[in-house]
């Protein structure tokens, strides 16, 4: 299995997170994650490509969620650069639209959230694109990765609430040689 | 036009819709032969199954096939259930 992010930590109390100069509140317990968006069929992403934080929340059951605003001010685009999908998610009150767009899992520095390993992320393909919520409350406050996006993935995730620490790996693989 | 052209015009699914449709009809079938792969649709036709999305994104594209004439779906059970609502955490 092949780490890609590993004893990342996330914290019992309340700390900040800083994008594009600007403070975001990370509640006690929330696991913040690094991402960028892509076009799909992307086979890998310029350097400069702006990372963006993800709560990581297996109880948001599609893949990515992000409001219009943060896809704005933080990956430096608009919902018009991603093509709009003919679908939509659906709760019992919102409609949001589905654009196609994958996900690059970024890699931690082993024992930091928020400082990277100098390898190359990893794609997280996703079947339905991203959502982009253009809720007037700016919902959600950060963007949300679902279970979906590591499901599809077959990705699995160790996470140790009594030392607050967070690893994902890739599903095991086997090789026959000869 | 007459209206009435019009409206018949507008009320042909695109494309990417019909590639859609035949996914989820198809979908109870690709759970059983190709459980947890990724497959291409352009309307009615299945173009392909494979490992990862990225390259059958590239194999409609070399077909010709324009991004909004195609899809590349999952096929996964969470995908018999694409068109419920869907949780999303209230903050």
């Amino acid at each position: 299995m092949a780490r890609i992010v590993y004893e990342l930590p996330f914290f019992d109390k309340s700390t900040k997170v800083e994008v594009q100069g600007q403070e975001h509140r990370v509640f006690p317990l929330e696991i913040l994650v690094w991402v960028s968006l892509a076009p799909r069929g992307v086979r890998e992403i310029p350097a400069r490509t702006p990372k963006i934080p993800a709560i990581l929340d297996p109880a948001f059951t599609d893949g990515f969620l992000i409001h219009q605003h943060h896809l704005r001010h933080f990956a430096g685009l608009l919902p018009e650069h991603l093509r709009r999908l003919n679908d939509a998610l659906r709760t019992h009150d919102r409609v949001i639209q589905l654009h196609a767009a994958n996900l690059w899992l970024h890699r931690n520095e082993p024992g930091q959230r928020d400082s990277f390993a100098e390898v190359s992320p990893f794609l997280l393909e996703l079947p339905r694109g991203i959502g982009v919520s253009t809720d007037e409350a700016v919902y959600p406050r950060l963007p949300l990765l679902g279970a979906r996006a590591l499901r599809t993935a077959g990705l699995k995730l160790f996470v140790d609430y009594e030392r607050c620490r967070l690893s994902i790996r890739t599903r095991r693989r086997f090789w026959l040689f000869g | 036009m007459q209206p009435n052209q019009e409206n018949a015009a507008s009320a042909v699914p695109s494309m990417e819709s019909q590639s859609m449709d035949a996914f989820y009809r198809d979908l109870p079938e690709l759970l059983k032969e190709h459980p947890r792969k990724w497959v291409a649709y352009h309307g009615d036709e299945l173009i392909g199954v494979g490992r990862t999305q990225t390259e059958l994104y590239h194999k409609c594209l070399r077909r010709g096939l324009k991004e909004d004439e195609f899809v590349v779906m999952f096929a996964d059970n969470m995908a018999l259930s694409d068109r419920d609502e869907i949780n999303i955490p209230d903050f």
